[in-house]
């Protein structure tokens, strides 16, 4: 597929979001619209799947390429799955056919995101993809934590977008483009003031994937947020923002101390993320460390491939954890916005719905990194790559906090299989009503959580990896 | 390399020290006698009345924010106008795309009902 095909998902997308909006004129209102938007997300990858690599449109603004496919499938199926869970269940209080809108347009920020190879389309398409997260955060306009948070994240991400501003004029300054292959071309020559430029550029998509030590926004506004929206915001803005950090590494790769900035924020981000998930009693707030954490571990790749002189390794075994990441944590956040946003709401899950429980399980043994689920290989390459190019310290950290998050993640499934029953909160007794589109949406979850580790050399072959 | 930091190092310099001195030979050299109506807040002459910590009605900003919406959109038909010659049909179905998007936003508004004052 050619020419202006590449940009067709976007095109299906929007058209979704266009139509969400008026989501009370269809039959069936919010419930039609969650599952219309899903299967256009559906019909829309097998757009993405099709675009040939190393194409480019609009003078080479846009440039398709392996990694970025794959990306952009991840994506859409991701978005449908919980597209497919929101049209069962739906925000409690609000109708949910705004949230659809909102998701949509941020899913093709996302996407243009994936394909960006030049910095004012990037910026853009980094803003289209988190002003939309703002809302979703705040999504209960009468709830004032939830606001609180959403203000936060709003007023944090706006200043980092600014310095990263700052840095893209740098950039500019020093190269006197904006496309990124020149980039990297002219800046090995321009010392200290590159390094500068490059460190003030990253700390946007730092602050956006939530990297230490730029995710102080993360746990408050999670923790204000319906679970529902944390789903989304945590994962599918997050996987666009991993695949342009690595194409604007690699255009940095050239300047020397680079790759001590980067071992440096993921030494932070696992160190901060999993010490403090450690005493956190809220779901939400776990996982928003758990993310810092997480973050730090696609680090370790990114530093990894640079100290080898921009080793191809390392940029696809980031974006596979990225991917490897996501699904278990989208899965677990919709089950929290099922059952309660505390560790204390699982207990007795295993009892009330025993399949739910495995499957949470599954996703939480995956974060951790046991085999032969998806995190295990995402923590496999990226761990290899780390130690191939000399980064033993970090590789050491990245095992060591990998057992110290298994303390936190097994709070939860102790509150699941082994918690008394009298350790469960007060709640009204009204049981999480049954929904086959909820339950199917997670079933795809837990499936993909086990086909992407089974299948984990499949996807790095379509990656690229040779 | 080293001299055009200087440079810029003197200017800054030169640009603190200045303002500085200017503020301070101000404060000494003139006379001060305030007196009620010299300290009131100056309001191009009318006399200030209550306090600038006012509210607004929140239906200003939707307003506010409507009117943004389009504000840009003009921002974007001149250059688009002017270019029209050179660039041939296809930027008209560019710019029938970005107008369709913003009416669709105009008519999910209006069918909220932000554009009723209430």
């Amino acid at each position: 597929m050619t020419g202006y095909w590449l940009i067709a998902p976007e095109v299906i997308v929007t058209l979704g979001a266009l139509i969400a909006l008026f989501g009370n004129m269809l039959p069936g209102k919010d419930r039609t619209t969650a599952l219309l938007s899903a299967a256009l997300c559906v019909g829309a990858t097998a757009v993405a799947w099709l675009a040939t690599p190393g194409e480019a449109i609009f003078g080479g603004l846009l440039t398709s390429s392996a990694p970025a496919s794959v990306m952009r499938v991840a994506i859409l199926l991701l978005t449908a799955v919980w597209l497919l869970w929101l049209s069962s269940r739906g925000y409690e209080g609000e109708r949910s056919r705004e949230a659809v809108a909102m998701a949509l347009f941020s899913v093709t920020g996302a996407l243009l995101l994936t394909h960006t190879t030049e910095l004012i389309t990037m910026f853009i398409a980094l803003e289209l993809a988190t002003i939309p997260a703002y809302m979703l955060m705040g999504y209960r306009r009468r709830d004032i934590h939830g606001l609180e948070g959403a203000l936060k994240y709003f007023l944090l991400s706006m200043l980092t977008s600014l310095i990263m501003l700052y840095g893209l004029s740098f950039l500019y300054g020093l190269t006197g483009t904006t496309h990124f292959g020149q980039i990297a071309e002219a800046l090995p020559g321009t010392g200290t003031l590159g390094l500068i430029a490059a460190v003030l550029t990253m700390v946007g998509l730092f602050s956006k994937l939530s990297a230490a030590p730029f995710h102080f926004w993360a746990p408050d506004s999670y923790a204000g947020a319906p679970a529902a929206s944390v789903a989304f915001v945590s994962t599918v803005p997050k996987l666009a923002g991993v695949l342009v950090l690595i194409h604007l590494v690699q255009a940095f790769q050239g300047i020397p101390g680079i790759e001590l900035v980067l071992a440096f924020a993921a030494a932070a981000s696992m160190l901060l993320g999993n010490l403090s998930a450690l005493g956190q009693t809220d779901t939400r707030r776990l996982m928003a460390y758990s993310g810092v954490a997480h973050t730090g571990y696609l680090l370790i790749g990114l530093a990894g491939a640079v100290a080898v002189g921009g080793g191809q390794e390392g940029y696809l075994a980031t974006t596979f954890y990225a991917i490897a990441y996501s699904i278990p944590s989208l899965a677990i956040m919709l089950v929290v916005a099922e059952e309660g946003d505390s560790v204390a709401d699982m207990t007795g899950l295993a009892t009330r719905r025993p399949w739910v429980a495995w499957a949470m399980l599954a996703w939480l043994v995956s974060l951790i990194g046991i085999p032969p689920l998806a995190g295990f290989f995402g923590k496999l390459y990226l761990f290899e790559t780390g130690l191939e190019a000399g980064l033993a310290w970090l590789v050491l950290i990245g095992v060591v906090t990998s057992i110290i998050s298994a303390a936190y993640y097994f709070r939860i499934v102790r509150a699941m299989f082994l918690a008394p029953a009298e350790e469960a909160p007060d709640r009204p007794a009204g049981e999480v009503a049954a929904s086959r589109s909820a339950d199917a949406a997670l079933v795809i979850a837990l499936v993909a959580t086990v086909a992407v580790g089974v299948g984990a050399s499949l996807v790095m072959r379509a990656l690229g990896w040779v | 390399m080293g001299q055009d930091y200087l440079t810029l190092a003197m200017f800054v310099l030169v640009g603190l020290l200045f303002s500085a001195a200017a503020v301070a030979a101000s404060n000494l050299l003139s006379p001060s006698a305030p007196s009620a109506a010299k300290s009131s807040t100056y309001e191009c002459g009318s006399l200030p009345i209550g306090s600038p910590w006012v509210q607004f009605r929140v239906g200003y900003y939707v307003y506010a924010l409507l009117f943004l919406v389009f504000d840009i959109e003009t921002v974007f038909l001149y250059p688009w106008a002017l270019a029209f010659n050179r660039m041939g049909v296809s930027i008209l179905f560019a710019m029938a795309i970005f107008v369709f998007i913003l009416l669709v936003g105009l008519v999910y508004a209006w069918k909220e009902g932000a554009l009723e004052w209430r």
